[in-house]
């Protein structure tokens, strides 16, 4: 039996056990062992096996991962989300459909500070929907501001995603970072854009909120200036030699620390609970990673991403038909995977075609990230659908399927604009 | 759940979650001081690398038990709400056997590992901290969470059998 069969093989029983409920580390794992058993021998694939935990664990490049989920735990629970609305609605104020882009600009600021989608999600949604309700916006546009600005906290810097997809691809991620930043906000604009539209085509979904003053205006962005001021120095540092990506993701949890004390909005069991709960998310993935890069070695063994390198090629088929192919599968992988799964199970295999074919791998990491978060609006799995079903109960499935329809063309446009320009990826990571 | 009435297994796998916690909080801190000596008195703390690997160890194993109790890990279930309750307790149970099997996996092919660096008695560049005594918590870690998963598939199948009565938590 030929190395590339075994697999194929393995593919597919990955995929069956994956289908039927099994933990996707765990499969990724087992298939990986058995599968490397079968190529190379039992006893090399126990050695193997027992090397990864210690060897991953102790990756330094690993420790950017609890630290910038714990700085953005506390940040959550720092209850920072509700300035920042409130500054992103002071500064819409005046403009149709203004709550609804409040609502995604406090994303896009949250995500600066947060790298997970679904906490974006959950914390936005139980402060901006309520407000958006009481004033007469439709069910539909809240839950879908909510749902596609919540996917901003994957792709704005720091990004949960992108610190795995670093890992596994084994890629710098605060380039990763710097790569994501103008595509973030491209994609905050595009959102915001398309609220604008709704609401100018169809003004009954968000009636006109009375303006703020420009002194209020101007007390709400000073309000949130400690917020922009954490960024700032966290990102800026590392931008300027200050501050290894490890040195500015502890300077950022240490400042979310600062200012939840400052605030006084954070107390001593809110902290241990950041804590806690910031050591079980780094466990929870540290297997998974466990999983994948066994099931990576194994991959490396059959060949099977260079076979199907040299297949592409004696097709004939030029790269961008293939990028093509590649995210209308994410697309549908997103169907029924999480995001951390598909892009630990679909790396390994993809990214040495990816590399063949001429694109860079922080150019791809970035795109798998924005398809990634197509997953997370989209039926049927679409997280941050859920996340806000159980936020607001009052909103039914249909209308949230129905609010995030009109925010999936932004990330579909912002596609086509990388496929076109790549620079938008590539520009800043260029200047580090 | 409050002290007296949490099982030993809860107050183990809570316990280490809570060392994990301390062992992140010491990784911040270390940094930061790190950080700000480097800064201002241009004097860096000397094995600050070697103290964040060692952290992250604790930080990435120590809390895996009390995950895997919690029941936290990523799978599909999408296709739950389409299936019989029977087939879902099955898929749930095959899940949680799986899980058994690969951490029972890890935790056998470390002791190899382990005993060569104890053999050898490597330590981390830098700090003097025996390479043998962080594999012994990864494997230590492993082991309670082989009990964890255990006492989970024993109560799922005492549950099924009418022997417990449900509390939630099981399949």
């Amino acid at each position: 039996m030929s190395a590339t069969f075994i697999g194929l093989a393995g593919m597919g029983v990955l995929v069956l056990l994956i289908l039927a409920r099994i933990p996707v580390g765990v499969a990724l794992g087992l298939v990986g062992f058995v599968g490397y058993a079968a190529i190379e021998g039992w006893a090399k694939a126990q050695v193997v096996f027992g090397s990864v935990p210690l060897e991953l664990a102790s990756a330094y490049t690993l420790s950017v991962l609890p630290l910038f989920t714990l700085m953005g735990a506390l940040a959550t629970m720092a209850g920072l989300s509700g300035d920042l609305f409130r500054a992103s609605n002071a500064l819409f104020a005046g403009t149709r459909g203004s709550l609804a882009m409040a609502a995604i600009g406090a994303s896009a600021a949250f995500g600066a500070v947060c790298g997970s989608s679904v906490a974006t999600a959950a914390t936005m949604g139980r402060i901006s929907i309520p407000e958006m309700l009481r004033g007469g916006y439709s069910p539909a546009l809240a839950a879908g501001a909510v749902a596609a600005g919540g996917t901003l906290g994957i792709l704005i810097p720091p990004s949960l995603i992108l610190m795995i997809y670093a890992i596994i691809a084994q890629q710098p991620v605060i380039k990763l970072f710097a790569a994501a930043l103008v595509p973030g906000l491209v994609l905050t604009a595009l959102y915001i854009l398309t609220v604008f539209i709704w609401a100018r085509l169809r003004p009954e979904v968000a009636p006109a909120i009375p303006t703020e003053s420009r002194g209020g205006t101007l007390r709400m962005l000073a309000g949130v200036s400690d917020v922009a001021a954490l960024f700032l120095v966290t990102f800026g540092g590392i931008y300027f030699g200050w501050f290894s990506p490890t040195e500015a993701a502890a300077v950022g949890a240490f400042g979310a620390l600062l200012l939840g004390l400052w605030r006084r909005s954070l107390t001593r069991a809110a902290i241990l609970s950041g804590f806690t709960e910031t050591a079980r998310i780094t466990a929870n993935i540290v297997l998974i990673i466990i999983g994948s890069t066994i099931f990576s070695y194994f991959v490396v063994q059959t060949a099977i991403a260079q076979n199907a390198v040299l297949w592409i090629k004696a097709t004939g088929m030029p790269p961008l038909a293939v990028m093509l192919l590649l995210i209308i599968f994410y697309i549908f992988l997103g169907c029924f995977l999480e995001g951390i799964g598909m892009v630990l199970v679909t790396v390994p295999v993809f990214l040495p075609l990816v590399i063949a074919n001429g694109y860079d791998p922080i150019w791809f990491g970035v795109l798998l990230v924005i398809v990634v978060e197509i997953g997370l609006i989209h039926p049927p799995v679409g997280m941050n659908l859920f996340v806000i079903r159980a936020q607001a109960p009052e909103i039914s499935l249909r209308d949230m399927y129905l609010g995030v329809l009109p925010f999936l063309a932004a990330p579909l446009l912002l596609i086509i604009l990388l496929l076109t320009f790549p620079g938008l990826v590539m520009w800043l990571p260029a200047k580090l | 759940m409050t002290p007296r009435s949490m099982s030993f297994g809860t107050f183990l796998t809570r316990s280490l979650t809570l060392l994990a916690a301390v062992a992140l909080a010491i990784m911040v801190f270390w940094t930061i001081a790190d950080v700000v000596l480097r800064a201002i008195l241009k004097w860096p703390l000397h094995g600050s690398v070697a103290i964040v690997e060692t952290a992250l160890v604790l930080v990435a194993l120590l809390a895996l038990a009390d995950c895997l109790a919690r029941d936290e890990q990523i799978k599909v279930d999408v296709f739950d709400h389409m299936i019989s309750p029977r087939a879902l307790f099955s898929l749930k149970l095959l899940g949680d056997i799986s899980m058994l099997v690969f951490v029972l996996l890890l935790a056998m092919t470390m002791v190899q590992p382990i005993v060569d660096a104890w053999r050898f008695w490597d330590i981390k560049p830098d700090i003097p901290v025996p390479i043998f005594a962080l594999l012994g918590v990864i494997e230590v870690s492993l082991i309670v969470s082989v009990f964890v998963l255990v006492g989970k598939i024993v109560r799922s199948l005492r549950v099924r059998a009418g022997i417990l009565a449900p509390s939630g938590d099981e399949p």
